[in-house]
């Protein structure tokens, strides 16, 4: 299954251009944040966009759960009363991960070695984001 | 060659007899006269075929009572009826309470003049009392096509279902009565026929186990008689299962936690019953 | 001291079956969902979709608390299914009858949660057979005798609390005689 299945040959070009776009963004993440290891664009619904990693990783499973994630997340800043959700940062022993809404259909993941700052890991990816959104727009 | 013309109905069980009989009983093809049907009553008497009993026993009640005076129509219960195998082809059912109506078993449908909500008020004033099946008159499939085109479509099941549900009077039918246990092979659904939650209940508990009458009442907390009333709906719809010899009885399981639990959830969603 | 005990149910099923629905149809409390807008085909007849769980809640009495949580319903969600699996009294199957092959969507619930399900109890809800008359009642019923398992098969309206009630009531019932 992938986002352009069953599209028209002009939804298909569109989201061609979109990955290309998103790659781009996703590769300047990772330039300048030293420490990144990859990056994910998925839709808000849990498939691939775009995905720039420096080593193989389970990309499918990556964007679906991304979606769950930061569904769940907004769900629980939005029950606490301190929404809305501004980004998810997950410390892992072997690196972070953070995610962060880009519009409304899109997300973005990124993830850093142990060693990076989270607050570059987060400024980048924040910087890739706001980007990505006036590149794509309001979906 | 005087003698009266026989009923239509009568006539019509006699071809039902013709044709379980098959060749067997060729001098009787012509079965036109009284003479005749009293022949047909004395083979289906001797038969070893229930079925052919069972028709013997309602033809000669039909032609003991003169045809040539006032129809008085004789009444039989629409349970045994739709329990028999009378109803393999398709028939238009005849009563003095009710409107005829057509059933076609090997489609599983009811062929009506009017809604199935019409008929189910039709039935309701009549609570328990049965709305008394006069004849039956069997169907050509050319008239079947007719019918087809002008009439409502009803969910035989539904039907028999409904007829289990509200005329068992306390008495199982003659053929599960002589089951020694009962199963289920299904449950029945629920989504579209009327039931209670003692109905899911008891489908549930023979689901899953199987027990006698005693056994599902004790199981259950339904009375006999809503037993009685779901275990005949369930064999009309061919969901009962006869199971030999009866299953010893559950050692009485202490309330386990989990059962504790699940009686207070049905007490507070309402279902408890 | 009061010991609360927590009771957990789980709808799962196709996406677009009625899941949240059902789930909004029974809940105490405002029910919390994470709905996603819908890129796939589910766009074609609904915007949005499950991508975490939904939540829902029932206090039983002072003890208890009957909670409610929908799976999302694609298959790629299923390491949601797993997370949410874990100790559930039983399984709500909701099956839309109108989708191309109903008893393969079916399938593919009751071989995911198969162990979780042998554990406990499951009943299978068919949503749309206004749409859809086929698959009817007895070939779901067919198709679970060739898996040999047996699990109660409704019609529901989803929309409908007293045949979400019934699809509770069957697996509470399934879980009191098993």
């Amino acid at each position: 299954m992938n986002i352009s299945d069953g599209a028209s040959p002009v939804e298909k070009l569109k989201a061609a251009q979109e990955k290309q776009q998103v790659e781009k963004a996703l590769q300047r993440l990772l330039d300048m944040c030293a420490g990144a290891t990859g990056a994910l664009v998925a839709t808000a619904d849990g498939f691939v966009v775009a995905r720039v990693f420096k080593q193989d990783i389970a990309e499918k499973s990556l964007a679906a759960i991304t979606s769950s994630v930061m569904s769940l997340a907004e769900a629980l800043v939005n029950e606490t009363g301190q929404g809305p959700c501004q980004n998810l940062i997950v410390e892992g022993q072997e690196g972070h991960v953070v995610s962060l809404r880009i519009n409304h259909t899109r997300v973005l993941t990124a993830m850093a070695t142990r060693n990076t700052r989270l607050g570059m890991l987060l400024s980048a990816a924040k910087v890739c984001a706001e980007q990505l959104a006036s590149t794509l727009g309001e979906k | 060659m005087n003698q009266p013309i026989l009923s239509k109905e009568a006539i019509a069980l006699m071809l039902r007899m013709r044709f379980l009989i098959k060749n067997e009983f060729g001098e009787l093809l012509s079965f036109q006269t009284q003479e005749a049907a009293a022949k047909f009553c004395e083979y289906g008497f001797r038969s070893s075929q229930p079925a052919l009993r069972e028709l013997a026993q309602l033809l000669s009640s039909l032609i003991s009572a003169p045809v040539s005076e006032a129809p008085r129509p004789r009444e039989s219960s629409i349970l045994e009826l739709l329990a028999s195998d009378l109803i393999e082809q398709p028939v238009r059912l005849v009563f003095t309470r009710i409107p005829a109506f057509v059933i076609d078993k090997p489609r599983r449908r009811c062929l009506l003049n009017f809604s199935f909500e019409e008929l189910l008020e039709e039935l309701r004033p009549l609570g328990t009392v049965d709305p008394g099946l006069t004849r039956l008159e069997p169907i050509s499939l050319g008239e079947l096509a007719e019918l087809e085109k002008k009439a409502i479509s009803a969910s035989l099941p539904g039907l028999m279902w409904l007829c289990g549900l509200q005329f068992s009077q306390g008495q199982l039918l003659p053929k599960p009565r002589s089951f020694p246990a009962f199963g289920l092979s299904r449950w029945p659904d629920f989504g579209t026929l009327p039931h209670a939650a003692q109905h899911l209940k008891m489908a549930t508990f023979l689901m899953r186990k199987t027990a006698s009458l005693d056994g599902l009442t004790a199981g259950t907390g339904a009375t006999k008689n809503e037993a009685v009333a779901f275990l005949n709906a369930c064999f009309l719809c061919g969901w009962l299962k006869r199971v030999e010899g009866v299953a010893p009885p559950a050692p009485a399981a202490p309330k386990s936690g989990l059962r504790g639990v699940i009686g207070r959830i049905r007490v507070r969603l309402g279902m408890s019953g | 001291m009061s010991n609360m005990t927590e009771v957990k149910i789980i709808f799962t099923g196709t996406m677009g079956a009625g899941k949240t629905t059902a789930i909004n149809a029974i809940s105490e409390i405002k029910t919390i969902s994470t709905e996603a807008v819908a890129t796939d085909e589910t766009a074609q007849r609904k915007e949005t979709t499950t991508v975490g769980m939904d939540y829902g809640e029932v206090t039983v009495d002072e003890g208890l608390v009957l909670r409610l949580y929908g799976t999302p319903g694609q298959r790629r969600f299923r390491h949601m299914w797993e997370i949410l699996a874990k100790g559930a009294l039983g399984f709500v199957i909701l099956v839309d009858n109108a989708r191309p092959a109903p008893l393969e969507d079916l399938s593919i619930y009751l071989d995911n949660f198969k162990n979780h399900i042998a554990a406990s109890a499951a009943v299978i809800g068919v949503t749309r057979t206004d749409v859809s008359a086929q698959p009817d009642i007895d070939a779901y019923y067919q198709y679970l005798a060739e898996r040999e398992e047996m699990h109660p098969v409704m019609t529901v309206d989803v929309r409908r609390r007293e045949d979400v009630l019934m699809l509770l009531d069957s697996l509470l019932l399934s879980r009191e005689f098993e």
